[in-house]
């Protein structure tokens, strides 16, 4: 499904994706994990076109992606969250997810929205999507005034509300409590299932991994030492080495 | 030889300019404010040594103490100001602080002009420095060695304290990281109000010692001002060997401008900060922290976005706006004709601040050029009335519509891939510059004087004929034009294309991975901006009969933006609620030089520190209360119908 070869980032000096490689396949769950400043966030940019590459190819279903914009990938299926959620905060549920809709609407067909309001279906729809994410009880409320958790949901439902085929989700429980962190869980596991979702994502919490990943890849200081299932990467010497044998022993 | 001369003359204006740019420097490298309002406190400290040593300084160290004296007094303006605006400042928005300071430029010259009157003083070098060195062939005033030497010196004492002392480490450490700074309990308040006090005895002290080297007059900020930013600008903001390499650059233009085009002074200057601008729109030495530009939100900070959908109940909108287009369309029979011109400006200057706002408040771009294009459509469609050349009037202000669309298309396509932030504002800063001194030049366009007597035209339909001669038949077809171009800007922004607007204004990286492109739409709120500005500039022109370079100056450029914070960049009827309060401001206080500028400055000053959401938005403020109240009774379900 997508694939990069080689990719090399550096900031100024500090090269910080050094040769990374690798290729997700359709409908799997692969995450990326690595201590802090291993490069995690940046191939996330890379891949998702935020930034750059300094060289390296992306694909994406075959076709070479790497010269593309974000907004041009996103037309072709990416869905994109954040370590902190990006939502837009002045507006309201509905209307963040509105807004998402119309984004989506303006690709497919190639007609202008014609009426100055969202069209009704447009409204059903996120209305659909609120329901999804257990936001409908808050639709009129802004963006900025929800809790951390909502606004994490919020972002999924603003991403999934423009249909993608593969979600890249950077630490998508990054700072939630328990409860949050398993309803997360649930919701990521069921909309993949939904939707067929390919999900890539990168991921501090053991558990999450565990509970999610078909394969995984670790990283460290931007290259990468070990890709595999989970017991695959258990057993690996350099990883445990990396991990000091703890975290990845707890899983 | 020339050359020679050349070189030196720049060096001497290079080193002159630093002086002021040393504090701005300062200034923005600590507290993160462009000070806008350095050029103003320059004048203040010449108008201060001015009055304690008069027009004839007998020694050179009269002159030296009278520049402390002014330093002082300066320092302690600084001290004031600080505690007042800076430190307020510190956490509002770029673009917010921005306007502050520029309604502190508009309180400073009008202060000015009350205390020192207008005329021009001006003041001559003490005899020990009024002859010239000679060095075989070479000769050089001694004035000018007195300022190059005193650049040069202010330029070592700040580059070691602010690199080798230990108070310049601390001072590198807040600049790098506030928050950290106080965690490691470092106090920065103090060390704040240190450098602000310090950037303002510079600059009291550059006013006094520079009193020789050019007239005194209200007029002198300005003189300063565009050029320091320049500096600040190429070294990369807040860095003091940026700002001295960037001030002997421009020196040295300036030097080259006066042997290449002798014709136009001063532009060269502008054209070479845009290359620059789009090369390295961080400057020689890039600062951390210096753009903000990619923090999400950043610019406009409001807590309100413009509504994005119409309202839900119309008809109390559109009775309102009936009332009020009718109010304006009676004027011609009950107001004076003083009254009446100053309302048909004040509707011209609400749709040029509504095209601003269309950046502003729904794309997300901070522009400081925008006089630019509604002098290219005022002076278009002024220049083609005068020829009289039976080009129907309606095709005129269509063609200043297309030539504004055009101008904004090739502009930002060039601008807006390359900058954002800060340097977005000074590049189309810079292009209207180089416009207004293109005309000012150009004796077809009527240089300094600009277009007088530009006749008011007919309107020919075939089956009817409006004669638009007398000035109430013009008002009434500016109202009618102006509401026109109100009501289609606004379905713009409450439709579809307004939500895109206002989510990239939010989060340009959210909006981007939302599909939006989010460089294509600025780019047509550009063009569309542009276009509208232009629009604007072409309807003025038969109402004011004339048109002057001023049209394109930064200061007309600053108009719309006061307008839209006055009124409210949240809302899209703000602009013109500025514009309607602004033109009452200035009506009332049009008697006193200077009043109007404190007046206008006071306020706008006031809206940035205690309510930044405008009038409309304080309004909006004591409504949500009420509403607030409301919202915990209803059940959610009704929630649902009022999303509209």
């Amino acid at each position: 499904m997508i694939e990069c070869t080689n990719i090399y980032k550096n900031y100024g000096a500090i090269s910080v994706l050094k040769g990374i490689s690798l290729n997700v396949a359709e409908q799997e769950t692969f995450t990326v994990i690595g201590p802090n400043g291993a490069g995690k966030t940046t191939l996330f940019k890379v891949l998702t076109g935020e930034i750059p590459a300094n060289s390296g190819t992306v694909t994406f279903k075959g076709e070479d992606i790497t010269r593309l914009s974000a907004s041009a990938r996103v037309h072709r299926g990416f869905g994109r969250t954040f370590q902190v959620a990006r939502v837009l905060p002045s507006n309201s549920v509905l209307e963040n997810i509105v807004i998402a809709l119309e984004a989506r609407a303006r690709q497919i067909e190639r007609g202008p929205l014609r009426q100055l309001r969202p069209t009704g279906r447009i409204k059903d729809e996120a209305v659909e999507v609120a329901r999804r994410i257990s936001l409908a009880n808050k639709l009129d409320v802004p963006a900025r005034f929800l809790s951390h958790g909502d606004r994490k949901r919020l972002e999924l439902g603003i991403t999934l509300a423009l249909k993608p085929k593969i979600l890249m989700m950077d630490e998508p429980t990054a700072g939630m409590s328990p409860s949050d962190r398993n309803a997360t869980i649930d919701i990521i596991l069921h909309v993949k299932d939904e939707d067929c979702l390919t999900i890539m994502l990168t991921e501090h919490d053991m558990d999450v991994v565990s509970q999610l990943s078909d394969r995984i890849m670790v990283m460290n200081y931007g290259e990468t030492i070990a890709v595999g299932t989970l017991s695959e990467i258990r057993e690996n010497a350099a990883v445990r080495d990396i991990y000091l044998g703890e975290e990845i022993g707890d899983a | 030889m020339q050359i020679g001369f050349a070189l030196f003359n720049g060096l001497t204006v290079g080193m002159s300019i630093f002086l002021v740019a040393a504090g701005i420097t300062l200034i923005f490298g600590m507290l993160k404010i462009l000070n806008i309002a350095h050029g103003s406190f320059f004048m203040i400290g010449a108008y201060v040594a001015y009055s304690i040593i008069g027009t004839d300084p007998d020694s050179t160290w009269k002159l030296v103490v009278a520049a402390i004296l002014s330093g002082l007094v300066l320092a302690a303006l600084g001290l004031l100001l600080n505690a007042s605006v800076f430190q307020r400042l510190r956490n509002i928005g770029e673009a917010y602080s921005l306007i502050a300071t520029f309604a502190l430029l508009m309180i400073c010259n009008g202060v000015t002009k009350i205390i020192w009157g207008v005329n021009y003083h001006s003041v001559s070098a003490p005899d020990a420095l009024a002859g010239a060195v000679m060095y075989g062939r070479f000769f050089a005033p001694s004035y000018s060695l007195f300022i190059i030497g005193l650049g040069v010196l202010t330029f070592l004492v700040l580059e070691i304290v602010v690199h080798r002392s230990s108070v310049g480490k601390v001072v590198r450490a807040i600049a790098h990281d506030p928050w950290m700074a106080n965690l490691v309990g470092i106090n920065t308040s103090r060390i704040y109000a240190l450098v602000v006090i310090a950037a303002f005895f510079c600059v009291g002290m550059a006013g006094g010692l520079l009193l020789p080297n050019q007239s005194l007059s209200p007029l002198l900020f300005e003189s300063y001002l565009l050029q320091s930013f320049i500096v600040v600008i190429i070294g990369g903001l807040g860095n003091i060997r940026g700002a001295f390499v960037g001030a002997i650059m421009l020196g040295l233009t300036e030097g080259a401008n006066f042997l290449v085009l002798p014709d136009i002074p001063g532009i060269l200057v502008y054209i070479i900060l845009i290359g620059f601008l789009l090369w390295r729109p961080y400057g020689l030495f890039p600062q951390p922290g210096a753009d903000t530009a990619g923090q999400a939100g950043s610019l406009a900070e409001t807590e309100d976005v413009p509504a994005t959908t119409p309202p839900k109940a119309l008809l109390g909108s559109v009775v309102a706006t009936v009332l009020a287009v009718s109010v304006l369309a009676s004027m011609p029979f009950w107001a004076n004709a003083g009254f009446l011109f100053i309302i048909g400006f004040a509707m011209v200057e609400a749709v040029l601040a509504l095209s601003w706002n269309l950046l502003f408040g729904y794309a997300g771009l901070t522009t400081f050029g925008h006089a630019a294009f509604f002098a290219l459509g005022a002076y278009f469609v002024g220049f083609l009335l005068r020829q009289e050349t039976g080009i129907p009037f309606l095709v005129l202000l269509s063609s200043s519509l297309v030539l504004g669309a055009l101008t904004a298309f090739f502009v930002g396509f060039i601008a807006i891939r390359r900058t954002s932030g800060i340097a977005l504002g000074i590049l189309t800063l810079s292009l209207g510059e180089i416009l207004r001194r293109a005309i000012n030049y150009s004796p077809a366009l009527g240089s300094d004087d600009g277009l007088s007597g530009i006749p008011r035209p007919r309107i020919d339909l075939g089956l009817i004929v409006f004669d638009l001669g007398s000035e109430r038949a013009y008002f009434w077809f500016l109202l009618a034009a102006c509401s026109v171009v109100a009501l289609a800007l606004w379905s713009f922004t409450v439709g579809p294309k307004g939500r895109v607007l206002v989510a990239l204004r939010q989060d340009p990286i959210r909006a981007e991975f939302l599909g939006i492109n989010v460089r294509r739409y600025r780019l047509t709120a550009f063009v569309i901006s542009g276009a509208i500005a232009a629009l604007a500039g072409g309807l003025q022109a038969p109402w004011a009969q004339i048109v002057t370079p001023e049209a394109a100056s930064y200061l007309h450029s600053t108009q719309p933006m006061l307008n839209t914070l006055l009124g409210g960049s949240g809302f899209f009827w703000g602009p013109i609620v500025g514009s309607a309060i602004f033109s009452g401001i200035n009506y009332a206080t049009r008697t006193l030089a200077g009043l109007s500028e404190v007046v206008s400055g006071g306020i706008l000053l006031l809206i940035v520190l205690a309510a930044p959401g405008g009038v409309l938005g304080l309004g909006s403020r004591f409504g949500r209360m009420k509403h607030v109240g409301a919202l915990h009774k209803r059940s959610t379900v009704n929630e649902l119908t009022r999303i509209g």
